[in-house]
């Protein structure tokens, strides 16, 4: 430091000595006192070594305690665009944007005046108008008494960052509109794709309304039931695609609530029995008495009819068979749809759970399914926080499981709506 | 018996209307909106079918107004859904008097005949 005051006490001291302390003792102090220089020098040194290093790295302001500037470094001058001149003796105010409240600094002040350290984020703003960010240390210098007499800040150019912080919220607004945006565009096109179904199945139906609207030859029936397999198979995909869409944006709510597990298999089963029958399946289901689950029943029903539609497509057409059975199995209640159905080679398994994955068999081809059948199945499982396992051996059958966590067991039944 | 069918889609109601006609029901249809509240305010008609996803002036919108004017519980409105709506908030209209029925589309037409019978 060029301007660092010199130490008139130790040259007192030192001329005293010369007068009043004999010779031989004189030498020794003087010595001493040489010590005492060169330890100051060396001192001093190091603070300049400090300065510099400071000076390199950050821009340092001190202001009196009335905030009147009376020391800038050059890093200051330079990113402020003012001159040392123009700096010193005005306010610190020179360079204030504006942009922070007033109650912002209010604060600040409070804690530099109770003696602590200030460490933050400020907009300033440079001589031409433009902005600049820093990350800023204020520290005060306090007298005898302990109010503060000076005010250090040493400040950091973090405008880059806060530029990159910007861009990097704007574009997350962006993603988040944009999934809104998709959120509602898919809502639209479910609404869209579906009313042209309406007049088409609607007529399929007055068409085979033989009694109604008159008859038609078997080929114009087989025609009609063409049509009209194809408009529900698109209903489907539909649906299916827009549960898929549900799963992916985690937008799928469950409606949670306590059901009886027998009542519920028991409509399974009432469900499908006109379906098995007519296609020559044998059908059980094996269900524990008194359990009470608390899940989505719903969905729970959405993944075992996905399931069950799954092994009628692929059960052989003779001898055809399918099970459902419900264990309790550690913390788990597993519901587990079995076929003797062609089943899934090895190797295709792990592909079974992916979105609009079908097996290329001669099967498939009657089956119909939209392909994202079993990724909603696990989808919905997961969400019901689930599992689901596939066990299949290719030409012996296949077994899915679901495993849901925690059912409860229980002698009274809840009231069921 | 006499139906009011509101639906902004001309196919849809030109279905419906030449179903019910088929299976003896007079009917009416209106394919507008705002039009349609009119003529359910006339209360010439036994049951209404009523589509809830119409642009500019919804389902929803035509509900709210009778509710408003407090002539809804005197209605016998079956309301067609959109895939849109959520179980809840069909469980919420059919909470209200005057709203009988609900119907999702793609609607069936047997279901349409056993709505209209209840």
């Amino acid at each position: 430091m060029k301007d660092f005051p010199k130490n008139k006490k130790n040259l007192n001291f030192s001329e005293r000595s010369k007068s009043q302390i004999d010779p031989s003792k004189s030498i020794l102090k003087k010595i001493k006192e040489i010590q005492i220089v060169k330890e100051i020098k060396k001192q001093q040194e190091s603070l300049s070594n400090f300065k510099e290093a400071l000076d390199k790295s950050a821009s340092v302001i001190i202001t009196n305690a009335k905030g009147n500037i009376i020391y800038v470094n050059d890093d200051f001058c330079k990113i402020s665009q003012f001159s040392k001149e123009e700096l010193i003796g005005q306010n610190s105010r020179i360079v204030n944007s504006k942009f922070h409240s007033k109650e912002f600094f209010k604060q600040m002040k409070q804690e530099l005046n109770q003696g602590k350290i200030w460490k933050g984020d400020i907009k300033n703003k440079a001589k031409d108008g433009t902005y600049y960010w820093s990350k800023a240390t204020i520290s005060p210098f306090l007298d005898e008494v302990g109010t503060p007499e000076q005010f250090i800040a040493i400040l950091t150019d973090i405008t880059n960052q806060k530029l990159l912080e910007a861009n990097l919220s704007e574009a997350l607004k962006n993603v988040r509109d944009s999934e809104l945006e998709k959120n509602e565009f898919s809502s639209m096109m479910t609404h869209e794709l579906n009313t042209p179904l309406v007049p088409i199945r609607g007529y399929c139906e007055m068409l085979k309304d033989t009694g109604t609207f008159g008859t038609l030859n078997p080929d114009q029936l087989d025609f009609i039931d063409k049509i009209e397999s194809n408009a529900k198979l698109l209903e489907r995909l539909i649906s299916d695609l827009l549960d898929v869409q549900k799963l992916d944006m985690n937008k799928m709510n469950f409606i949670i609530s306590e059901f009886y597990l027998e009542e519920f298999m028991d409509d399974l089963r009432e469900n499908n029995k006109h379906l098995m029958k007519n296609k020559n399946i044998e059908f059980n289901i094996k269900t524990p008495k008194n359990i009470v689950l608390n899940s989505d029943k719903q969905r729970l029903r959405q993944i075992l009819d996905n399931l069950i539609k799954n092994s009628v497509d692929f059960v052989p057409a003779k001898n055809g068979k399918i099970s459902v059975e419900v264990k309790l199995k550690d913390n788990n209640i597993v519901f587990s749809v079995h076929d003797n159905g062609i089943g899934i080679p090895k190797e295709k398994q792990s592909n079974i759970f992916k979105k609009f994955y079908q097996i290329d068999t001669s099967a498939t081809r009657n089956h119909g399914g939209t392909g994202l059948g079993l990724v909603i199945c696990k989808g919905i499982a997961e969400g019901l926080k689930g599992k689901i396992l596939l066990e299949s051996e290719f030409g012996k059958g296949t077994s899915v499981s679901i495993y849901l966590p925690a059912p409860q067991i229980k002698t009274s039944f809840p009231q069921t709506a | 018996m006499k139906v009011l069918i509101v639906d902004d889609n001309e196919d849809i109601t030109g279905l419906l209307s030449r179903f019910l006609k088929a299976k003896g029901f007079e009917n009416v249809v209106s394919n507008d909106p705002k039009k349609g509240l009119e003529q359910i305010k006339e209360k010439k008609y036994d049951v209404v079918l009523l589509d809830m996803a119409m642009p500019d002036f919804s389902g929803i919108d035509i509900i709210e107004t009778l509710e408003k004017e407090q002539i809804l519980k005197d209605q016998k409105i079956v309301i067609f859904s959109a895939t849109a709506f959520t179980d809840s908030q069909i469980n919420d209209l059919l909470k209200k008097d005057g709203i009988h029925g609900c119907l999702k589309k793609p609607i069936q037409l047997s279901e349409l005949l056993t709505a209209i019978a209840n």
